[in-house]
């Protein structure tokens, strides 16, 4: 017999019993399914983001009188309303003060009702005549410092973030200073290498 | 063959393949997300049953004080809503095994404000220690890279490190380990 007439003979017996094929290969499909759905399981740790990542600040002027703080908040994150507290070149600026986006109204089991923000919140916040005074006439930079504060949807909060970014003019625009502060609450810009000291690198292999 | 039947063949090949590269491909997990194994013990001691904290009423106590327990160490925040969520857990489980050598402690990445008029209306079974500058990273040396929360360490009698965990923990995941871990 050629292989061809063998490969028929073997097609030809499988083909007569359309059921059992059938049955073969949807037993193979869901095995497939359940092995990629078992990889997915394992790979589904939650492998989260640096805080700056997490929720990344970006400043500018939006017009003469008003500046514009942008949170862009990954996929997976949101933040508070109630935990933004930001400062104009060291003075705490007012909550009132601050034009606020809607947000999400979001019914918390510990804290109850509270406005979280998803993907990106802009907050506008107006300058005071002496604010705009003071960079009108000096052409002084202006400094944002902000605190906030979010979590992610896996069921872990990130401590306050301290961000801070300086914008300067420069021929006639703003931007933003290079190398700005941008670290989270209790650590230090070193953090990095002091994780070579936690006390896991150390350990033992996994039980 | 019939034209259903190859579809069905090259389907499923696709997700065999699909499946197969998905699990070659896996990133490698991530330790402080899951349980990891034993730390050097000397260095666990060291580091965990020197560490002084102060708690909401103010009274200041060593770890070590525990050092023949089973210590569960808990770090949370007022303002973490996972956190507040599974004190009620852990107070169950220190109920449970109060009357062994289990103690767990709650330590504070917050105000002894916040934490003392938490404290008041939701008396804790177990001590709270807020230490709003050095709780962050004291996690951070037992594990938690992020320092996020809540996040638990159990550690056995003698300083050995059996269980981290990033997130919330179960109660029967910790009555397990409790008991597995729970020198007789």
């Amino acid at each position: 017999m050629k292989l061809n007439d063998a490969g028929g003979t073997v097609a030809a017996t499988l083909c007569s019993r359309p059921i059992l094929l059938h049955q073969l290969l949807v037993g193979g499909a869901l095995a497939a399914l359940i092995g990629i759905a078992s990889a997915a399981t394992l790979s589904a740790e939650p492998e989260l983001l640096e805080p700056e990542k997490a929720f990344s600040l970006s400043v500018r002027m939006k017009n003469k009188a008003t500046l514009e703080a942008r949170f862009a908040i990954a996929d997976g994150y949101y933040m508070y309303r109630d935990r933004f507290q930001f400062m104009v070149n060291g003075e705490p600026v007012s909550k009132s003060r601050i034009r606020w986006p809607a947000g999400r109204l979001k019914t918390d089991a510990t804290f109850g009702k509270v406005i979280t923000y998803k993907n990106s919140v802009q907050v506008q916040i107006p300058l005071t005549e002496a604010e705009r005074k003071a960079i009108e006439s000096g052409g002084d930079p202006i400094t944002l410092s902000t605190i906030s504060q979010g979590c992610a949807d896996v069921g872990v909060c990130y401590p306050p973030l301290r961000q801070r970014v300086t914008l300067n003019v420069n021929d006639g625009d703003w931007v933003a200073a290079a190398g700005e502060d941008s670290v989270g609450f209790g650590a230090r810009k070193a953090s990095g290498e002091r994780l070579s000291d936690r006390l896991t690198d150390k350990s033992t292999p996994t039980k | 063959m019939t034209k259903v039947t190859l579809g069905l063949v090259g389907a499923s090949l696709f997700i065999l393949f699909a499946g197969v590269a998905l699990w070659v491909d896996r990133p490698p997990p991530d330790k402080s997300t899951t349980v990891v194994g034993a730390l050097q013990p000397n260095a666990t001691a060291g580091a965990i049953y020197t560490a002084r904290f102060t708690d909401s009423e103010g009274v200041t106590q060593e770890l070590g004080k525990w050092q023949n327990h089973l210590l569960v160490i808990n770090f949370w925040a007022t303002w973490c809503a996972p956190c507040k969520e599974e004190m009620p857990m852990l107070a169950r489980v220190q109920e449970k095994y109060k009357k062994d050598r289990v103690q767990i402690v709650g330590i504070a990445v917050d105000s002894r404000e916040n934490v003392t008029k938490f404290a008041q209306s939701s008396p804790a079974v177990y001590p709270l220690f807020p230490d709003e500058s050095r709780a962050i990273e004291f996690s951070k040396r037992l594990g938690n890279r992020l320092g996020l929360l809540p996040y638990t360490v159990v550690i056995r009698a003698g300083g050995e490190i059996v269980f981290t965990r990033m997130g919330l923990v179960h109660e029967q995941e910790l009555v397990e380990l409790v008991d597995k871990n729970l020198l007789k």
